[in-house]
């Protein structure tokens, strides 16, 4: 250690290669409303519990069980959020521990993550919207569908603004949408509860056999990894780190919280849809808390219900494009993609670049999709399953570097060792579970998609090392603390 | 699950915790900066894993800074606002005027430090040409020349020594304490210290005592300089220092 310490504290000196970022600004509530955002809520609850509820094993039980497994991820990437703050997030902190290679495959996958998420929140949104105009304006009913390409490009655009004018307006933006969001469908499940276990005959026996382990394995397991997907997202306001104030304080709290929060709004939203299916004799659906709200007599409720979706898409499309932009600007730091990448607007501080050259897929992509009429649901499921391999690749690899990275700072003890270690076990059973789910289901994106990110990153890795071996020995550039940041003492 | 709050929670039922994480900031304060989780754990004799996860605690809070190379520690600049260090000794006059005239005379970088007890405190750095890296004087205190000069004053110079041993900084830095006692009976003999390349690399520096009516050691004053021809100046520079020296200590004690 000592001979490179001069070396190290020379480093200092040296500006911080996110400079170029609004530092040291986000407020602790700014930065949870990203996680919020992507971890999305709201939209998942719209989806996820009905997909858990399809497989036939105790909902409840299997959205406990993948809090559980979540929790260890969210424990293993706090090892580093901890001690670094880095706008590549899962990226940086894979290089940190598994080096180069590992470290770009993770970069690829979190970007299917990001990217395929984002896309699918853009349907979603679109349709949420089209939905809701029908309702409030009955005569537009039939037009709607030709009007649905443009409603994704103007809804996409506003995301695009987002991303560009700031990290704190965007942030502020996020967590006004999400408190309205979640206060509304919280609304709209204990109302369901309440109406519902005191008129639908059962109830209460239907809402303790989503309780059970009475089930086969399979099924448990199965219904387990579904529930992982309504969790996605909720690590990404690591990619918010140097932008945080206090981010090694900030964002382990953030994240853990945000994963115990989703645990427990998903796990009693998963008991009221289970309740509410038993008792109205509901077969699952594609939009089952309208089916159940309706079923209730509640309908009255559906337009507010709506716009709260949609409103939890946009956020979801928006957080997932801040952390995507952070990553290919943290890439392009560490000398991987084309050096304009890793220099943000000097007056909005943002990594505008990189949001550019997204921005006409965002809009592109949901507006073909829906302009040649691919049926909403399909397009989403596709889409989200996809991204959902690709977080869990990333998560595998994260807490796979945990092994390496605490010994090498000197700083490993037995239990983060172990919470890393059964983190990796449980991803890479869920990985394959869930991959063989979606094959078995005739939905190839997300096999296909994580192949061809691979692919990309090893060929990437490859080329990189043979024309640049130099650039791969400084990957994994994060916030590093200046000469301002350290106490010298009392001299001068 | 969340280790921020553990803290303080243990507060409450263990004030021990609190008692550790100000012994940790000590800890770092007297090690210097560099100083690794696991010497810090070993040092206190904490359990490693309560070390690390204080640490990690400090570092969020920002009274401990993560250095570049991950796994060292410094003091983090909140620590400066936690002991409201505004205070800057201050300087008479007519010192000020004589180091002025010997910067512009030496052209290298010259500076003034008070050295009490097992301290080294520059008061006065060359603004144009900065010492490199004071905050490695805690760690390293052999390989500065001010440093050697207050040690040469210590009947228990061992205990300038962060944990009493000796680290090594470049492959020049005096390692061996046998090397270290004879090179500081020489300072004491020949009234000066000299350090090449032994704290950076490509940097050298030389510092002569300051010394009261009484002959107490008051103060030290330091050139500093690239090592590419140092040995030629400094006969010249001994000179200049020590005439400097003499006309400082009246204004100093």
């Amino acid at each position: 250690m000592a001979p490179d310490l001069a070396g190290t504290l020379q480093a200092l000196d040296r500006p911080s290669p996110v400079e170029g970022l609004e530092r040291g600004r986000l407020r602790p509530i700014e930065v949870a409303a990203q996680s919020i955002a992507a971890a999305a809520p709201t939209a998942g609850l719209v989806t996820t519990p009905s997909l858990v509820h399809a497989t036939g094993a105790p909902a409840a039980t299997a959205m406990v069980l993948a809090t559980v497994l979540i929790m260890l991820v969210a424990s293993s990437i706090n090892q580093f959020t901890r001690r670094l703050a880095a706008p590549g997030s899962l990226y940086t902190f894979v290089v940190r521990g598994l080096g180069p290679l590992a470290g770009l495959v993770a970069a690829g996958a979190l970007a299917v993550g990001y990217l395929f998420v984002s896309l699918s929140s853009a349907v979603g949104a679109t349709s949420y919207l089209a939905r809701s105009i029908g309702f409030a304006v009955p005569s537009l009913q039939t037009r709607l569908p030709q009007l649905e390409p443009y409603i994704a490009v103007a809804l996409m655009l506003g995301v695009g603004i987002l991303l560009l004018i700031g990290v704190r307006r965007a942030t502020v933006v996020m967590l006004v949408i999400e408190v309205i969001a979640i206060g509304t469908v919280v609304t709209a499940l204990v109302i369901a509860a309440v109406v519902g276990l005191g008129r639908l005959p059962g109830s209460v026996a239907a809402s303790a056999s989503a309780w059970t382990l009475d089930a086969p394995p399979s099924a448990l397991v199965a219904a387990t990894v579904i529930a992982l997907s309504a969790f996605i997202g909720f690590e990404s306001s690591s990619a918010l780190g140097a932008e945080a104030q206090r981010p090694m304080r900030t964002l382990p709290r953030v994240i853990t919280w945000t994963a115990v929060g989703v645990g427990v709004l998903f796990t009693f939203g998963t008991l009221v849809q289970s309740t509410a299916f038993a008792g109205l004799g509901l077969a699952p659906s594609a939009n089952p808390v309208d089916d159940i709200l309706a079923g209730l007599g509640l309908t009255g409720m559906l337009p507010a219900f709506d716009i709260a979706v949609m409103a939890s898409f946009l956020a979801c499309a928006t957080a997932s494009m801040m952390a995507l932009v952070r990553l290919i600007l943290a890439l392009a730091i560490d000398g991987v993609l084309p050096a304009a990448l890793g220099r943000a607007h000097p007056r909005w501080r943002t990594p505008h670049r990189a949001a550019l050259i997204l921005l006409p897929v965002l809009c592109g992509v949901p507006a073909i999709l829906l302009g040649v009429g691919v049926p909403v649901q399909l397009a989403m499921d596709h889409m989200i399953q996809a991204s959902v391999v690709g977080y869990l690749v990333a998560y595998l690899l994260v807490c796979a570097s945990v092994l390496r990275f605490l010994p090498r700072i000197g700083e490993s003890t037995v239990r983060p060792m172990l919470v890393a270690a059964a983190g990796f076990a449980g991803l890479l059973v869920a990985l394959v579970v869930y991959l063989a789910f979606s094959l078995g289901s005739g939905v190839l994106t997300p096999a296909i998609v994580i192949g061809v990110s691979t692919v990309l990153a090893v060929c990437w890795w490859w080329w990189v090392r043979r024309r640049h071996p130099e650039t791969l020995g400084r990957l994994g550039s994060y916030d590093q603390p200046s000469t301002a940041s350290v106490w010298w003492g009392p001299s001068p | 699950m969340s280790h921020s709050f553990a803290g303080i929670e243990d507060a409450g039922g263990r004030p021990k915790t609190v008692h550790s994480a100000l012994l940790l900031l000590e800890a770092v304060a007297s090690l210097g900066p560099g100083v690794t989780a696991q010497d810090l754990a070993r040092e206190l004799s904490l359990p490693p894993a309560t070390a690390y996860r204080l640490i990690n605690l400090l570092v969020g809070e920002e009274y401990l800074i993560r250095l570049p190379n991950l796994s060292g520690f410094a003091l983090g600049s909140r620590v400066a606002e936690l002991a409201g260090v505004a205070h800057q000794p201050t300087m008479p006059r007519a010192a000020r005027a004589v180091l002025a005239e010997l910067r512009q005379r030496t052209r290298c970088g010259v500076h003034l430090a008070v050295l009490g007890g097992r301290r080294i405190h520059i008061i006065d750095a060359d603004p144009d040409n900065p010492p490199s890296h004071p905050g490695l004087y805690a760690r390293y205190p052999q390989a500065v020349a001010l440093g050697k000069v207050t040690m040469a004053e210590l009947d228990d110079w061992h205990s300038m020594l962060p944990g009493r041993k000796l680290h090594t900084a470049t492959p020049h830095t005096l390692s061996s304490e046998s090397q270290l006692r004879t090179e500081l009976r020489e300072v004491a003999r020949v009234g000066y210290a000299l350090q090449s390349d032994e704290l950076v690399v490509g940097r050298s520096c030389l510092a002569l005592p300051i010394r009261d009516e009484r002959g107490q050691l008051v103060a030290g004053i330091a050139a500093s300089g690239s090592s590419a021809g140092w040995h030629e100046r400094s006969a010249s520079l001994i000179r200049i220092l020590a005439d400097a020296g003499a006309r400082l200590s009246p204004l100093l004690s």
